[in-house]
């Protein structure tokens, strides 16, 4: 009985923290250096449109490129697993190097990307 | 698939091929990723002559390039470019910049039988307000010094304006001239287009006359 009731609360917060992982972030963001020039950011972002586990339906055919701000907006299939080193070996292929891969939730609103 | 496109653009230009230009780079910025490819022609205006010129350049990787400038003039294909351009690139926070060394050959399709080798050593660098290039090369009797330098602006929507000035020096045989002048270029997508004017500042060379027109249009994928 004492087993019971303490595993419920323990489950419940175990539950609530793999909801909370980033890996169920579908959105995000990527600091990328040296992205200043859009003619040369359109190789980039063909680059990563490629990828099979990019979700099309987001941004720009899954990508949002910000030179202002050398950023990379970039959106994951529902379900796919998040590849960091392939997607940073496809910006690498597309000429610039990648800093950092973090969660969209943690820095911004896909409504405040889109704009 | 892809590479064997880029060889046919490459090598179907050489098929249709003067002097003054001819080593500056193909889009200087793009591609610059891996297998990137681009086509553009350019007509310029001096000396009385107009001349267009087809070109076409493959990127292998980032630091390894292949292009190719084929000019065509007076109902004649000129003196074919063959370059290699190997870009050593630096990526900062909010610049690039990548030192450049491009070995070249002119092929005489044209109708001559002399081969001419040449080299070039440049520096570009740009941020999202502002571009440069500095280039010095040799190529056959020719000595030149080319620099662009000015402000970009972007728009966030896939588009950028640059506004340059040019200054481009040239020492040959036949002498020497100076010419400067504006530049505008216009990007929007994977299109490029490029439009300048020079005026001839010095002009001890007794084969140039005048100012210098040209405008290009070209695409890279």
């Amino acid at each position: 009985m004492r087993i019971k009731f303490l595993a419920i609360p323990m489950l419940s917060v175990l539950l609530l923290a793999l909801l909370s992982l980033p890996a169920s972030a579908k959105n995000y963001q990527i600091n990328v250096n040296g992205m200043v020039c859009e003619f040369c950011a359109f190789g980039l972002a063909k680059k990563l449109r490629k990828l099979d586990f990019i979700d099309s339906a987001q941004f720009e055919d899954g990508i949002k490129v910000d030179i202002e701000n050398q950023l990379v907006y970039i959106s994951i299939q529902e379900g796919q697993p998040l590849n960091q080193e392939v997607i940073f070996e496809a910006i690498k292929s597309g000429g610039y190097d990648p800093i950092k891969m973090t969660p969209m939730d943690e820095v911004a609103s896909p409504a405040e990307v889109t704009q | 698939m892809k590479q064997l496109i880029a060889l046919f653009v490459l090598f179907t230009i050489g098929s249709v091929s003067s002097q003054a230009y001819a080593h500056q780079p193909v889009m200087d910025m793009a591609p610059r990723w891996n297998g990137g490819y681009g086509a553009q022609t350019r007509i310029t205006h001096a000396n009385d002559t107009t001349t267009t010129w087809v070109e076409g350049v493959y990127t292998f990787k980032p630091a390894l390039r292949m292009t190719l400038k084929v000019p065509y003039s007076d109902g004649k294909t000129g003196d074919a470019i063959l370059a290699m351009p190997i870009k050593r690139y630096k990526n900062d926070g909010a610049s690039t910049s990548n030192w450049g060394l491009t070995p070249s050959v002119r092929m005489p399709t044209g109708g001559g039988s002399n081969w001419d080798a040449g080299l070039s050593l440049s520096y570009s660098a740009e941020s999202k307000d502002y571009y440069q290039l500095y280039d010095v090369y040799r190529l056959g009797d020719t000595t030149g010094i080319d620099i662009n330098a000015g402000m970009s602006h972007a728009d966030g929507k896939g588009s950028s304006w640059f506004t340059l000035w040019d200054i481009t020096a040239r020492d040959s045989d036949s002498g020497q001239y100076l010419l400067s002048g504006p530049v505008l270029v216009y990007f929007k997508g994977n299109v490029i287009v490029r439009g300048e004017y020079k005026f001839a500042v010095h002009d001890n060379d007794k084969q140039w006359d005048g100012d210098y027109l040209s405008i290009g249009l070209g695409m890279v994928f």
